[in-house]
């Protein structure tokens, strides 16, 4: 085990922890828009499926993508499933019983469809694409601090570590926003059974990222 | 390399990682639980803080007028063309296949022999004495005709439209007579004829069935002392 950065190598955090502030823990902020969320069933309710499936791609088209995309680790397969994520909603509209958001309703197909490809694929390593995952390290913001996109590369790289179960739950919680009690009921486990596979990941994913020299 | 599930992650963390597993957990009740230092509580908060922003790395595509196109194509399939349509369509049609294929086959005709003793009467195992019931069960394939012939040439049971004969449901026929004299009892099924000599003897009446390519049954001559 590595017991610090090298020198002049980027960290999480500061270097020096006399500057360190540890504001109180938030829990990762929801991703639900409850504006676009109530007009999108509006437009389902008046059977306008296209205006809601506008609606629900303009919110969560970027997160969708973000998670399918770590989590079958290709580009283009990722591209697929957010298609095949709304177009499946689009066709379940009608079915849809607002007993979870739109948001949840989506994950939860996403979760799906990406465990369709990788079982498809045999191997999730089948598909890694890491010089997708590297370009993402550095866009869409090209005037991020270089650190920022050493540290997300490095991220990208240690995601690919963690077992796909892990790093899917990991994802919904930390990326998509999703309860442990809403990534329970999509993955079919309960919810103190996430909550505790997070809470083992991510020391895990810290200490990929001290091995790479980007933690303390 | 990702795996689509790995063991080891379930196996015990290290000392140091199981503290901050801990802490981890325990935030989620309390968010002011206390961190294993300040300086992992704000790694942590880095590590999430990058997590939850991970880019889609697709921003500006024009991947949404696709999918509404083909979703607009969905919509206006017609209905014989839905994949539900043609999911029960399949069914169907494998069902009424599997009932033609059915209905077609060749089945056997069935003939069941057996015996009911009576109180009075003190027939052992495999023995029949005078008293005992035969009870015959027939489901013949086609239009069939039951009889139950004496040696002494006596017809004593017809199905159907004879002595001691019970029509059941799907063409089952049972006849139920009392053994009552100590001779031989001969069963015999003819089935897919229906001009069969309404009497006469055994010999003519096989012979008359033969002669149609009936299928003729006869069971094992019962001896009855």
């Amino acid at each position: 085990m590595q017991e610090g950065p090298p020198v002049g190598s980027p960290t999480i955090g500061s270097n020096d922890p006399s500057t360190i502030e540890t504001p109180a823990w938030q829990p990762p902020k929801s991703r639900v828009d409850r504006a676009a969320e109530q007009a999108a069933l509006a437009y389902v309710r008046r059977g306008d499926h296209a205006e809601a499936l506008n609606i629900l791609m303009d919110t969560y088209g970027d997160p969708v993508m973000a998670f399918a995309i770590r989590t079958v680790r290709n580009r283009e397969l990722a591209k697929d499933i957010r298609q095949q994520v709304f177009l499946e909603a689009f066709q379940g509209f009608d079915g849809f019983a607002a007993r979870s958001t739109l948001w949840s309703w989506l994950c939860g197909i996403a979760y799906h469809r990406c465990l369709d490809e990788l079982r498809r694929l045999r191997r999730a390593s089948a598909a890694d694409d890491l010089a997708a995952l590297d370009d993402l390290a550095v866009a869409p913001d090209l005037t991020m601090e270089v650190d920022r996109a050493t540290k997300r590369r490095a991220l990208e790289q240690c995601l690919g570590t963690l077992s796909v179960p892990t790093r899917t739950q990991l994802l919904m919680r930390c990326l998509l926003g999703l309860s442990h009690t809403e990534i329970g009921e999509i993955v079919g486990a309960p919810h103190s059974t996430v909550q505790v596979r997070i809470s083992r990941a991510l020391p895990r994913l810290r200490q990929c990222l001290r091995g790479e020299g980007l933690a303390r | 390399m990702s795996k689509l599930d790995d063991p080891a992650e379930a196996q015990s963390l290290p000392d140091a990682m199981r503290a901050e597993s801990e802490w981890l957990l325990a935030r989620e009740t309390d968010p002011s639980a206390p961190a294993p230092s300040p300086e992992i509580a704000a790694d942590y908060a880095e590590l999430e803080a990058l997590l939850g922003s991970l880019p889609s790395g697709c921003a500006g595509e024009r991947w949404q007028a696709e999918v509404l196109r083909a979703a607009t194509a969905l919509r206006s399939r017609p209905w014989w063309r839905t994949p539900v349509f043609r999911w029960v369509t399949t069914g169907a049609l494998a069902t009424a296949a599997s009932v033609v294929v059915w209905s077609l086959l060749p089945r056997t005709p069935d003939l069941e022999v057996g015996f009911r003793h009576t109180s009075t009467t003190r027939s052992t195992p495999g023995e029949h004495v005078i008293g005992d019931h035969l009870v015959i069960t027939a489901r013949p394939r086609e239009a069939g005709d039951l009889r139950v012939y004496r040696s002494d040439g006596a017809l004593v049971g017809r199905c159907p439209h004879g002595p001691g004969c019970k029509a059941g449901a799907h063409g089952t026929q049972t006849i139920d007579i009392t053994l009552d004299a100590p001779v031989q009892y001969q069963v015999i099924l003819v089935d897919g004829v229906s001009d069969a000599p309404p009497d006469g003897s055994i010999d003519l009446y096989l012979a008359a069935a033969r002669a149609a390519h009936a299928r003729v049954i006869i069971y094992q001559p019962i001896d009855v002392h």
